[in-house]
């Protein structure tokens, strides 16, 4: 394609020319702004390779398309790769790998309504059905109150002859009825009136039965968690993993039946919908995504199933392995290397940096 | 609020002289419409009214909420159509949607047949095909009452396909006629080798094999020694595994072969020189089989269906498109 080395004979006291590194967006590690500016701790460690090796490179972009990215390192297309490329079996056969310079914990997104405990109650409690039953109780007392001052608007006294005013009467005395208060302030004086009342008296108390069983039950509802809290939970719920990643590996590995999505934003876009319960992927990667875009229905649980090794692909037999190897050491044991994980992943996901696990 | 304390008060205090009104009216209260009392009685009524009204109005909402939520989530485009052209665009969602994370793009494929008739019948934002939509199908939006919008997003190539140790370069139509329906059944016929001929095609449903059958069978069918399969990617990996395998795909799937399976270029008859498919011969028409990429939308897009396209049709998408290995829409000028 464009400038490659001639491989195989570089002097590596003489780095060649112009290497080109191919990468592709995996925030926080691989960022590209609009104006085509790369950042991310990958890329930043690179940039630091390159100067401690004083080599001349230039980025070749493969968004979204990492088995393009590894093909080219296969087919010695490009002289490097570098993005959140995990240390794998199957990679190892097909190119070289450089020293592991970041350990990823795979972790476990799900969705969890974040709630306040006061209003996050009310909100659980004023569900449909509590809304129907009290729409429906609402309603009879409306329809006992007419029907009552139906019977009793002829008597005087205690329900009010015209309409708006009667029926608000009998509304009230419905109410006052119901809920077994009986002020007695409202009495409906003639026979039927009376058999009205005796029949809504009977009648309430199992309207009151219904209402409280109905209100009980959205309170254990509104509480109860559908989500998944544990790696445990996995075995029972519908997991995503982003195709050819090490969470989908890994659920493979372990036996669980996993729905794929080609890239890891369509995967959290399902747990967000709710098609899937959990998604198993890298961890500073999901908190990145979550943290950036807000999606505060969503969280990481605390747990690491496995962790994963970064490094940088290189063709087999690559000149440059050994250079790039010993800066790699070189950069990442330098106090500052420190400051730049942090800033990029934060001090939660700085899971055991350069550590074995 | 202020109404029912107001009420409230004013009828506790003219409560006294209700009696006197009513020994003034007596029987004839319901002709006195606009009466003090009157009024405070509506008042009471509309306070007593009010928790009931909220409660139901309450329930109305939660169950149009519900409504909506059993249908597409709200902010989602559902796109669903061509399975050559779902990778591509599944990568360009993904790059909309880290543009634009309220976004929801759900990419499923089909076919484009499938996403034609969803687009039809609405029950997807954006149809995906990669043939042009017929007739028919135009008809039937317009007795919808409705017109079909195409975005074509980029040129791509039916090409052919053959294992790489099959030693053949170029195919005249005739003679791939000849293979998918039948007629020749090693490639010892073709004076390229000794394999058995396995021809792979695409299902039915598929723009891609919509374009191939009309182009190169005509109105004749399948050989029932073809095997129909459902996705490009598919395709070529059976012609990657096969030494005798022929087949054909769409421009995006040709790169997960690898080198394992060549094109074949394609001549319009024995005597003409064949054609290979390279964006040049796409642009101009030479390649026998170049077709369009198209989203397409019933009536104008509107929000994030057409913002998506915009995304598609932007530098952007455009070289996600042409990565894949399709040539941009953009490049190919008008």
């Amino acid at each position: 394609m464009s400038v490659v080395p001639s491989h195989g004979q570089a002097d590596p006291s003489r780095p060649p020319a112009r290497i080109i590194v191919g990468t592709l967006r995996a925030p926080p590690f691989v960022l590209r702004s609009d104006d085509g500016q790369w950042s991310g701790l990958s890329i930043d460690l690179w940039t630091r390779i390159a100067a401690e090796l004083r080599i001349p490179f230039e980025f070749r972009e493969y968004d979204y398309d990492l088995s393009g990215l590894l093909d080219a390192v296969e087919r010695n297309q490009i002289d490097a790769a570098i993005a959140a490329i995990p240390i794998t079996v199957e990679g190892e056969t097909r190119f070289d790998f450089s020293h592991p310079y970041f350990a990823a914990g795979l972790g476990i997104a799900v969705r969890a309504e974040p709630r306040s405990a006061i209003l996050g109650t009310l909100a659980g409690i004023f569900n449909y059905q509590v809304l129907v039953v009290i729409a429906a109780l609402s309603g009879l007392l409306l329809f006992v109150g007419i029907l009552i001052w139906l019977l009793e608007r002829r008597q005087k006294g205690h329900f009010d002859s015209r309409p708006s005013l009667g029926i608000a009467d009998g509304v009230w005395w419905a109410a006052v009825t119901m809920t077994s208060t009986g002020y007695g302030d409202k009495v409906p004086m003639t026979g039927a009136g009376r058999a009205l009342a005796i029949a809504w008296m009977f009648t309430s108390i199992f309207l009151v039965a219904i209402f409280s069983a109905t209100l009980a039950s959205s309170f254990v509802v509104g509480r109860l968690k559908s989500d998944v809290s544990s790696p445990a939970d996995l075995a029972r719920a519908r997991v995503a993993g982003v195709s050819a990643t090490p969470g989908e590996q890994w659920l493979t590995d372990h036996g669980f039946a996993v729905r794929g999505y080609p890239f890891v934003i369509q995967a959290l876009k399902a747990l967000q919908r709710g098609d899937v319960q959990a998604l198993v992927y890298d961890k500073p990667i999901l908190n990145h995504m979550i943290r950036k875009y807000g999606w505060r229905e969503l969280q990481v649980l605390p747990h690491t199933l496995a962790v994963s090794d970064y490094a940088i692909a290189l063709p087999v037999d690559s000149p440059i392995k050994k250079p790039v190897n010993r800066a790699l050491l070189k950069v990442v044991h330098r106090p500052d290397w420190q400051d730049v994980v942090q800033h990029y992943v934060g001090g939660t996901d700085q899971f055991a940096s350069m550590e074995k696990p | 609020m202020i109404d029912c304390i107001d009420a409230a008060r004013n009828h506790a205090s003219s409560f006294p002289a209700a009696p006197v009104e009513r020994q003034w009216h007596g029987g004839m209260s319901r002709l006195k419409p606009a009466g003090n009392s009157g009024r405070h009685g509506v008042a009471r009524l509309a306070c007593y009214a009010t928790p009931i009204l909220l409660a139901v109005v309450g329930a109305y909402l939660y169950v149009g909420g519900a409504g909506e939520k059993s249908g597409s989530p709200p902010g989602s485009v559902q796109v669903v159509g061509s399975e050559s052209m779902r990778p591509v665009v599944t990568a360009c969602a993904e790059d909309f949607m880290a543009r634009n994370p309220q976004a929801d793009i759900i990419i499923k494929g089909g076919g484009s047949g499938d996403g034609v008739a969803a687009l039809l019948h609405g029950l997807v934002d954006i149809g995906m095909t990669s043939r042009e939509l017929t007739q028919r199908e135009r008809d039937y939006a317009g007795s919808q009452g409705f017109e079909i919008s195409v975005f074509p997003l980029a040129l791509d190539a039916v090409t052919v396909i053959v294992n790489r140790a099959n030693p053949i370069a170029a195919l005249s139509i005739g003679q791939l006629q000849d293979i998918f329906v039948g007629k020749v059944h090693n490639w010892r016929e073709l004076a390229t080798g000794r394999e058995d001929i396995l021809p792979f095609a695409r299902a039915a449903g598929s723009g891609t094999a919509s374009l191939f059958g009309d182009s190169i069978l005509g109105e004749q069918p399948y050989a029932a020694s073809v095997q129909r399969l459902p996705t490009n990617e598919a395709i070529v990996a059976e012609v990657a595994a096969r030494p005798g395998a022929i087949g054909y795909t769409g421009l995006g799937a040709l790169r997960s072969g690898g080198d394992r399976v060549k094109a074949v270029a394609l001549g319009a008859d024995s005597e003409a020189a064949p054609v290979a498919a390279t964006p040049e011969s796409i642009v101009s028409g030479g390649y026998l089989l170049s077709r369009k990429l198209y989203l397409a939308t019933a009536g104008r897009p509107l929000g994030t269906a057409r913002a998506f396209i915009d995304f598609c049709l932007s530098a952007g998408g455009q070289a996600l498109f042409q990565r894949a290995g399709y040539v941009p829409v953009k490049s190919a000028g008008p």
